[in-house]
């Protein structure tokens, strides 16, 4: 045990403030965190990225997943926020963005009908596939 | 089954590490804490530069190939390692922990596993993380699989934000990737909260040496509970790692200068140049690095002891690494074929520049904002830090915190001054990186601090200084 020389009584208190308070902020952050934490722990990785992406979306980019080829380009007309296409151009990857692709996937925008492109998936005509033939 | 994979490559890459180590390792300097620190680092360092090497070469990158490349690591630095065993050790200290190292053992291993917790329940998914650091990762994962070379590998980088900046990160992800057999957005997220131990690892162990285990587990705890701190382990950010290696670098120089083994220097040499390959902010770090060593040899007055001789010889071949970190980084930079977004040829148009002066109240207030303005979250590091200062100009006390002061102001200065010049937007450009960056900053603000008041604490500081 550290003897208590009286001089340094002040520093054990700081200590005991500081860790006290660090505690209460450690307790605030699980309490924040917890539900997302008790849905999540364990969970597989696209469990994950389901409940990151929001169901909609993550079921938007399994169809791309599955239509569009590894190594293949498509243009993505989205009206995504910044941080979830960036996040979703990640999750795509090996398949990248382009301005001109042989592929077009719409998320969340009206998106009228052209003539050769042959459509893939169509969901509400707000989720959309196309492939050029 | 994939963990164990994973587990297997990390605890790989800290063997690679102690055997690197072994090479300069004199076992009275480093304690098992700081050893695994410094190991820990060093592992990471040498996946990288293997990976590099495979990849110029067209060598597929393989569980097998790195493990025969840690082989040829390991059995080159055998005779080294036998040889260190046979020495005599330093006699340990008693050991015996008091009742508050234990407590704060058991408060970090609270936090730690909170850090690990949040750390795994997400994919990657920090802005940063995902599009810059991540991308690349993915990209260099992909590329290997189909055997291409990192000719071909650069270029593809435009695709990722920053697409220029360097890859330690990105290759210790993707090397922890090509263990677990399949790309997983998860498992290689698994190097930050070990860079938050490591980081820890260096201070403690730096500290314990010099003010004793009950103050150096303090000021460890101090460095632990910041807020931003344990954050930043959980994100998929290198900062953690930045901070790390540019600290490590400073903390073996700063050994250096008590015990004048020129490994030390050569140690902290490799730290510095892993830290240009970390992150941008790598570059001013190595070279206040290289500053320090050049302050400490040629500052009046000081009895340079061993190395008198060899002044001229050190200065020049601690700059000459660094210079080569910083000369075959950028050479990797070019051939990514991006410009940097603020170092480009914009930064540097004089009128721009002129334009600019406006910007230093905004700069001056945010930096102060960032120090003294998170009371609420319990960060007081700002605090801590002016009344270090102050304490330290009265007392006058002899020792190293005149060089964590000068890296310190320096680190500030070159930070702020990038802002001053940048070409984006300083208020975007502030709001998205000045959080991060303080973190670079953080442990030599502590470090000063710890140094500076530790004769408040006396009663802490239970190890007199060994010299």
């Amino acid at each position: 045990m550290i003897p208590l020389k009286e001089k340094n009584i002040w520093i054990y208190v700081f200590i005991l403030v500081w860790a006290s308070i660090w505690g209460r902020n450690l307790f605030v952050d699980i309490k924040k965190d917890w539900p997302d934490t008790k849905k999540l722990f364990g969970r597989p990785v696209e469990d994950k990225w389901e409940y990151v992406f929001g169901g909609d979306l993550y079921l938007f980019l399994q169809n791309v997943k599955k239509n569009v080829p590894e190594d293949s380009s498509f243009t993505l007309i989205d009206g995504l926020e910044h941080f979830k296409r960036v996040r979703a151009e990640y999750y795509l990857y090996p398949r990248t963005v382009s301005p001109v692709a042989g592929y077009i996937c719409v998320y969340g925008r009206e998106y009228t009908v052209e003539e050769g492109w042959k459509t893939l998936y169509n969901r509400d005509r707000k989720m959309i596939l196309r492939k050029m033939t | 089954m994939t963990l164990i994979k994973v587990l297997l490559a990390l605890y790989l890459a800290l063997v690679s590490g102690y055997s690197i180590l072994a090479i300069f390792r004199k076992r009275r300097i480093f304690s098992s804490i700081s050893g695994a620190a410094l190991a820990f680092g060093l592992g990471i360092g040498a996946v990288s530069v293997i990976q590099v090497m495979f990849l110029s070469l067209s060598i597929k990158i393989t569980p097998l190939t790195m493990i025969a490349a840690f082989f040829v690591v390991s059995l080159s630095t055998l005779p080294i390692t036998l040889k260190e065993r046979k020495l005599p050790g330093e006699k340990e200290r008693s050991r015996k922990p008091g009742i508050l190292p234990l407590i704060i053992a058991l408060l970090l291993a609270v936090q730690l596993v909170w850090i690990i917790i949040k750390t795994f329940n997400y994919p990657i998914i920090d802005d940063d993380g995902v599009w810059q650091w991540g991308l690349k990762a993915k990209i260099i994962y992909y590329s290997n699989e189909r055997g291409e070379s990192l000719k071909e590998i650069a270029p593809k980088m435009s695709l990722t934000s920053n697409g220029n900046h360097p890859l330690l990160i990105p290759l210790a992800e993707h090397y922890v990737n090509v263990f677990a057999g399949e790309w997983n957005d998860l498992y290689f997220k698994a190097i930050f909260p070990l860079f938050y131990l490591a980081l820890l690892g260096i201070f403690y162990g730096y500290l314990r040496r010099f003010t004793g285990v009950n103050y150096a587990s303090v000021c460890a705890f101090l460095l632990a509970s910041l807020p931003f701190m344990a954050k930043l382990a959980t994100w998929g950010v290198p900062d953690i790692a930045l901070a790390y290696y540019h600290f490590a670098g400073f903390v073996l120089i700063l050994l250096w200068m008590k015990d004048r083994d020129t490994g030390l220097l050569v140690l902290s040499a490799i730290f510095s140049a892993l830290s240009v390959w970390t992150k941008n902010e790598g570059y001013p770090s190595a070279v206040i690095n290289a500053a320090v060593v050049i302050l400490f040899l040629f500052t009046g007055g000081r009895d340079v002891g061993a190395v008198k001789m060899k002044k001229t010889a050190v200065v020049f071949l601690y700059t000459a690494a660094v210079m080569a970190a910083i000369l075959l980084v950028w050479c990797y930079q070019k051939s990514t074929g991006v410009s940097d977004l603020i170092v480009n040829g914009r930064t540097f148009i004089l009128e721009r520049v002129n334009e600019n002066t406006g910007r230093i109240p905004y700069i001056f207030n945010q930096f102060q904002k960032q120090m003294f303005g998170a009371v609420n979250k319990w960060d007081l590091v700002g605090y801590l830090f002016v009344f270090s200062i102050f304490y330290q100009l009265i007392k006058r006390q002899k020792g190293p915190e005149g060089y964590i002061l000068f890296v310190i102001i320096f680190k500030i200065a070159v930070y702020a001054g990038v802002y001053y010049i940048s070409p984006l937007d300083v208020k975007d450009h502030i709001d998205t990186s000045l959080y991060r960056i303080y973190l670079h900053i953080v442990p030599f603000i502590l470090l000063y601090s710890a140094l500076a008041l530790k004769d408040i604490a006396a009663g802490l500081t239970d190890i007199p200084h060994p010299r």
